[in-house]
């Protein structure tokens, strides 16, 4: 049996742990470079915030409404969770983490076993000892206990796929709030009638693969029941997408390019972690086309790189040119992603026949710049260290964080106070 | 690989980790965190302002235990006490402040460190 195991608000309830006065009070946490609303808790969310909200935007409402605003504190978050996959492991046989506040923990099929009394004791277990609020989804798939974590978040925490009117929570369930059914699917799938769960769990599975992959017909299977998701082979992708839609429309260039060079960092930290190196690299670009008052705009652009890579300067760069060939101003755009297709291997170290000894050598210098980019995001989180054109301060070089709290459980000067 | 040149050194296999406080200090790692003590509040206890508390949040509160709770936006740290049915958060004049919904613990103190 699988469970999923989410904290809740994760970055937010990071900050409220060590912050006795802001119990119940409204939380914000900020990009890098205090850019967007990366992350709330419910009572934010409640006061009308959302998560992609530009800061430069909200501030003044935040003030208003009592918001408390909290620069990314990643040294905090990465020591708060290798806390919480401490317990999950104590717990559990198999744990694998997916990110820094997601685990999926692996039980065995047992005869007459009591799983959501097991979640409910995770859960508990995590909170008394981190302080951390988890939500526990618990299916005999990886889609399915994702789908149960949601829904266990309204619920008290737990959420058993086995103990639920399975038929009901289906068609309730919105196929865009499905794991790995994006925007562009959801698009596809409503031209097919496909709304809810259900739809998809019923659409034949040769259609599935003809119109949503490979991937996408793994997730028909998962909502049948039938583990298809190999974690091997997840962890081996083929292609790796970075993106979010914005919670309110961005319309200038220099946000977009923020946006998406923090998206291109995340999907390089995984490329190199699953030890790949990437040729192409595509960026898609869109305005919102359910919002019929503006004007509709949509490019996609990609760009072969020299020779395979994964060093992040390359990539990006690229990445930001082909945002900059496609962007035109006047029209509010909702979403900005990127693609990296066209992996390999990364164990041989790369270069071509007949690079000169110069070449080979930056080459090799650059490896081992990112090898130690990778060992510091890994250890104190991503997003620690990364590259200035991604730290864009309106004024000025240098990361801003205006609003960073202290790193309360790794630095002896930064310890809270008790009366 | 160091090579090895001569007699073979007499405490070879007797070699120990330098002494680590943390041993004595943090039984449950996960579950502990330290914070740092502003007041004399609990002198009586033997705890100074300025001292470092190892708090456990995985040990069960125990009558007699100091435990650090939230309280007024704050955190604060008393002995936990029984009187009677009741149970309150003590200090040492004898000022109690009695447990209700609202109370809610952060965890037991279990040591405290002071350089001196």
């Amino acid at each position: 049996m699988i469970f999923h195991v989410d904290a809740n608000s994760f970055y937010a309830s990071c900050e409220r742990i060590f912050r006795p006065d802001l119990e119940g009070k409204p939380i914000v946490v900020l990009s890098n470079n205090d850019g967007i609303i990366i992350a709330l808790n419910d009572e934010a969310k409640g006061a009308g915030l959302r998560r992609g909200d530009p800061w430069f935007k909200t501030a003044a409402e935040c003030a208003r409404k009592g918001v408390s605003v909290f620069s990314s504190n990643y040294t905090l978050y990465a020591d708060m969770s290798s806390r919480i996959v401490s317990v999950y492991n104590r717990l559990c046989p198999e744990v694998e983490v997916y990110s820094i506040d997601e685990c999926f923990l692996y039980f065995p099929d047992w005869k007459c076993p009591d799983y959501p009394g097991i979640a409910h004791r995770i859960r508990n277990t995590v909170y008394r000892e981190t302080g951390m609020p988890v939500s526990v989804g618990i299916a005999p798939t990886r889609t399915l206990a994702k789908m149960c974590n949601k829904l266990a978040k309204k619920s008290g925490g737990v959420f058993s796929w086995e103990d639920c009117d399975k038929e009901g929570v289906l068609e309730a369930y919105p196929v865009e709030d499905v794991w790995g059914i994006g925007w562009s699917k959801t698009k596809m799938l409503r031209r097919y009638g496909i709304r809810t769960a259900k739809d998809l769990r019923d659409f034949p599975l040769e259609h599935a693969k003809k119109h949503l992959t490979i991937t996408g017909m793994r997730t028909v299977q998962e909502l049948r029941e039938i583990p298809a998701q190999d974690k091997e082979e997840r962890e081996k992708r083929q292609n790796i997408c970075s993106s979010k839609s914005f919670g309110e429309p961005v319309s200038s260039l220099a946000d977009l390019e923020e946006a998406l060079s923090a998206y291109t960092h995340e999907a390089v930290s995984r490329l190199r972690e699953q030890k790949s190196k990437v040729k192409y690299v595509s960026v898609f670009l869109m305005t919102n086309p359910w919002d019929e008052s503006g004007p509709q705009y949509t490019n996609q652009a990609s760009a072969a790189l020299e020779t395979p890579t994964s060093w992040l300067p390359e990539i990006q760069g690229a990445a930001l040119e082909l945002l900059r060939g496609m962007y035109r101003s006047g029209y509010r755009y909702r979403k900005v992603m990127v693609n990296l297709l066209g992996l390999e291997d990364d164990t041989v170290p790369q270069g071509e026949l007949f690079d000169s000894p110069e070449r080979s050598q930056t080459l090799k210098n650059n490896q081992s710049l990112m090898e130690c980019l990778d060992e510091l995001n890994s250890r104190y989180g991503r997003g620690t260290l990364r590259l200035g054109s991604s730290a864009r301060a309106p004024g000025g070089w240098g990361m801003q964080r205006r609003f960073l709290s202290p790193a309360y459980t790794t630095d002896i000067r930064a310890l809270p106070e008790v009366h | 690989m160091a090579n090895e040149t001569g007699f073979p050194s007499p405490a070879r296999g007797y070699e120990a980790n330098t002494i680590d406080l943390n041993t004595l200090m943090v039984h449950n790692a996960p579950a502990t965190f330290f914070m740092r003590m502003q007041g004399g509040q609990l002198i009586y206890r033997g705890i100074l302002s300025g001292d470092m508390l190892v708090i456990d949040r995985s040990r069960p509160p125990m009558p007699g235990c100091l435990v650090v709770f939230r309280r007024e936006g704050e955190f604060a740290c008393r002995e936990l006490r029984r009187e009677g049915e009741r149970l309150l958060l003590a200090d040492g004049c004898g000022e109690g402040i009695k447990i209700d919904e609202e109370t809610e613990i952060f965890g037991v103190v279990t040591g405290v460190v002071r350089s001196l």
